[in-house]
């Protein structure tokens, strides 16, 4: 009765174990599918904030209402990611944690966001960059991404300790099964045995015995797991329905009681099975390898934990097992790694091919181009770069960047590029380009806020012209080290909104030594810094690195700023120098205006500056062509558009001769007490001759100056 | 990412007896009006004016003209350090003999106070 006993027990743990099993299972799945969402929605908060974060820059940077657009999304975002944080399951710490992060969100909105956004919107944009230059903005955000940090390690910390504790869970409960089914079969075993030697004396009782074994059985065969029993000499003692369908192609009713694996399998896979049950037998350490079987669909792989098999006196007499069909879980892992590394190369491909050209032959630009991918995987983004060869030795150079990753990105960028490069090589300026760029943008959708940046340098004229979509300033170093951002004409992305203005085209001077560094994000966006630590720190390195050749240079700045961290996204930086040479000759063509007028004085001074003249004699020289350019500007075209001022300098043998040419009518010559008479009066003190001339085509007025003659003047 | 305006004028009321109103940058036919404007603020108030150039790095007729126009309505006191090549330039202008000059604030005031016109 005892043995009969033993067995009931036997199969009461079986019956418990099994169902345990699952269920734990089960339970580690549901802690899966609630703690990602946690994980997730601590990443939702982040990325909300920064969209309000980015958008309220933005804002401040153009005062364009559309910018505002992802304040309020961003908010939402944050507000239904905090509320997901705070649901049912929440633990204690938790919501502190949610509460501190939206506490400090709030205090950002409440003392930096809406205070500069009600300024700007109500037309004191002094007061909102008063906001703006205490710094309260940074540190507010600061604090909330430390709060957030400080979530997300919560949240971390609380998804690892349930994991580790189902993990236990499941590995004890599993445990438990087999040890359960290693007692029962070793008690089954001894039954069997007494049953042969003493069966006949005990007749009476092969009844009940008979029928516990079908109970038992019945229970093994329930698992749709193949579960198996082997001997030390890799006969299988038992075998369910599972076990006999994986080893014999899928046949469930094969007789695999008392036959080994080299009956089913390929002579290789049986000789590693084999190799693994020694070794469990040896050692006594449970063991989980990987046995690839072949099923009537092809082979499987099947996950195979095994355990020794221990008699009643602790010899270990053969091996217990239990295994799992991952097959279907590993194609599909496979698949997605294929179709991964197939769209990452397509993407590749494409944008290799796409991207522009990168040098340029021009003896007066020395022009370098660089393309870094990202170094993840599937991360080829929308980034590119042209150089486009324009008339009058002008050079268009663009840098721009598509939204999002991969083929859908890369194809939105091929498209943009080949439309920006045509419309460039078209004649048209900046803002023209980008506008007829953007209608076409509004009709690809992968092309929607895709930033851009058009510049044309005009080494003849010492200028720069360009137009910004959205897109990170250029930057300016001057041959002394001085860095500028053009920063002041920032117009939306492309196709983000519709405008209701033209977009508009920003002027810098560029003068002969000074070099451009154009760019995408990705050189200067770190997580969790502000963008402009990444600016600021761009300009230092560019500042250091004024003195090397561009191409030194450009891969300088690529390797110095993403040297320290793991480059997320993918980066295209264009470095333009122009080549320092100085002409005899100084010419400018500008349309007659008193903007016009400052910065033609501005590059003559810089022109002059060449020949070393004393401060007082270049300052007269700058007043004398300041007042011919007055004139110019202010009586040729008197009640007429403005026309065009031509304004000619060359030096040769110590006279610098100077003419300023209009095309208006010329009024009669006015002499004191008038303005112009005294414009006329002190050219005339300041240089050494002066000459008025007036014909059909419009004035000239001429100045000579002799080298060096400071000395002799009053 | 600094923003360089051409022009920077401030005006200081508060000596209450005269005005100083001090002129950063360049002062060219753009920019003159601007200057014009403000001086004129000032000498509406019928207060003697202390124009400070010690920041002022160009000014051509233009300025000339607004500087002219103020000393009309007002004494003017002009700032140009010694050496400086707008004291020249001033002179040549026809400045020196309708406004005095002086090279600093301090010895502008002591102007004001000591020569009462």
């Amino acid at each position: 009765m005892l043995i009969v006993g033993s067995f009931a027990v036997l199969l009461l743990v079986a019956a418990i174990g099994i169902p345990a099993l699952l269920a734990t299972v089960h339970a580690l799945d549901r802690q899966q599918q609630r703690s990602d969402p946690s994980a997730t929605a601590t990443n939702a908060a982040l990325v909300g904030a920064l969209d309000e974060e980015t958008s309220v820059r933005g804002y401040i940077i153009t005062a364009n209402q559309s910018f505002l657009a992802q304040y309020s999304s961003g908010a939402q975002r944050v507000t239904a990611a905090l509320a997901t944080l705070r649901g049912p399951d929440a633990e204690n710490d938790i919501q502190s944690a949610v509460d501190v992060m939206e506490k400090s969100l709030k205090t950002w909105r409440s003392t930096f966001a809406e205070p500069v956004i009600l300024h700007i919107r109500t037309g004191d944009p002094a007061a909102a960059r008063a906001i703006v230059q205490s710094g309260v903005g940074k540190s507010r955000f600061d604090e909330f991404r430390a709060a957030h940090d400080q979530l997300e390690a919560q949240v971390a910390h609380d998804v690892s300790t349930s994991r580790k504790r189902l993990r236990h869970d499941v590995e004890s409960s599993l445990l438990g099964l087999i040890v359960a089914l290693a007692v029962g079969l070793a008690v089954a075993v001894g039954l069997w045995l007494w049953w042969r030697v003493w069966g006949e004396r005990e007749a009476g009782r092969e009844l009940a015995l008979a029928d516990l074994g079908v109970l038992l059985r019945s229970v093994v065969e329930a698992t749709t797991e193949p579960i198996f029993a082997k001997d030390a000499d890799g006969r299988h003692l038992l075998a369910n329905r599972a076990r006999a369908a994986s080893l014999a192609h899928g046949d469930a009713d094969a007789i695999v009681i008392g036959r080994t694996v080299d009956d089913f399998v390929d002579p290789e896979m049986a000789r590693q099975i084999r190799a693994e049950d020694l070794r469990v037998m040896s050692t006594g350490e449970d063991s989980r390898n990987e046995e690839i079987l072949g099923q009537p669909d092809g082979p499987h792989v099947f996950l195979t934990s095994k355990s020794p098999l221990e008699a009643s006196d602790g010899r270990r007499i053969g091996v217990v097992g239990v295994a799992r069909d991952v097959t279907l879980e590993r194609l599909l892992q496979a698949d997605r790694e294929r179709l991964y590394q197939i769209e990452h190369r397509l993407a590749e491909t494409l944008q290799q091919a796409m991207l522009g050209n990168a040098e340029i032959d021009d003896d007066r630009l020395d022009v370098c181009a660089r393309y870094q991918p990202a170094l993840e995987e599937l991360t080829v983004g929308g980034d590119w770069y042209d150089v486009v060869p324009l008339p009058n030795d002008m050079v268009g150079l663009i840098v721009g960047d598509a939204v999002g990753r991969g083929i859908d990105a890369a194809t939105a960028m091929g498209q943009l590029r080949s439309s920006l490069t045509a419309l460039a090589l078209a004649g048209l300026d900046p803002a023209d380009a980008l506008e007829a760029v953007e209608a076409f943008a509004h009709t690809i959708p992968g092309a929607r806020s895709a930033t851009c940046l058009y510049l044309i340098v005009d080494p003849t004229n010492a200028r720069l012209v360009y137009s910004v979509a959205g897109h990170m300033p250029p930057l300016v170093i001057t041959p002394d080290g001085d860095t500028e951002y053009l920063d002041r004409q920032q117009d939306p992305p492309l196709a983000a909104a519709y405008l209701d203005r033209p977009r508009r085209v920003g002027t810098h001077p560029f003068l002969a030594g000074s070099t451009l560094v154009l760019f995408t994000d990705g050189l200067v966006e770190r997580r969790r810094e502000s963008i402009d630590d990444g600016l600021e720190r761009l300009a230092l390195a560019a500042s250091a690195t004024i003195d090397l050749p561009i191409r030194a240079m450009c891969d300088g700045l690529i390797a110095g700023l993403l040297a320290d961290q793991l480059q997320r996204d993918d980066v295209a930086v264009v470095v333009a120098r122009l080549v320092k040479t100085h002409s005899d000759q100084f010419r400018r063509r500008v349309s007659a205006n008193a903007a016009n007028a400052r910065v033609v004085r501005h590059d003559f001074q810089s022109w002059i500056a060449h020949y070393e003249l004393g401060g007082e004699a270049a300052g007269d020289l700058a007043i004398a062509l300041g007042e011919a350019l007055a004139n110019g500007v202010e009586h040729a075209y008197a009640g007429m558009p403005p026309g065009i001022l031509e304004v000619e300098a060359t030096y040769a043998d110590g006279l610098l001769h100077v003419s300023v040419r209009d095309h208006g009518a010329w009024r009669a010559p006015q002499e004191e007490p008038t303005d112009r008479g005294r414009g006329l009066n002190l050219m005339r003190q300041l240089v050494d001759d002066v000459r008025v001339r007036s014909d059909a085509r419009g004035t000239v007025v001429e100045l000579d100056y002799h080298f060096p003659s400071r000395s002799n003047r009053t | 990412m600094t923003i360089e305006e051409p022009l920077d004028i401030r005006t200081d009321l508060r000596p209450a007896e005269y005005a100083i109103v001090t002129v950063r940058g360049e002062i060219d036919l753009e920019t003159a009006p601007e200057l014009e404007r403000r001086l004129l603020e000032v000498a509406e108030r019928r207060m003697p004016i202390v124009v400070d150039l010690s920041e002022c790095r160009y000014m051509d007729s233009s300025g000339f003209r607004a500087l002219h126009r103020t000393a009309a309505l007002c004494r003017v006191v002009l700032v140009i350090p010694a050496g400086a090549f707008l004291e020249r330039v001033a002179r040549l202008a026809g400045l020196a003999e309708l406004v005095a000059i002086r090279n600093d604030v301090a010895g502008a005031t002591e102007h004001l106070r000591t020569e009462p016109r």
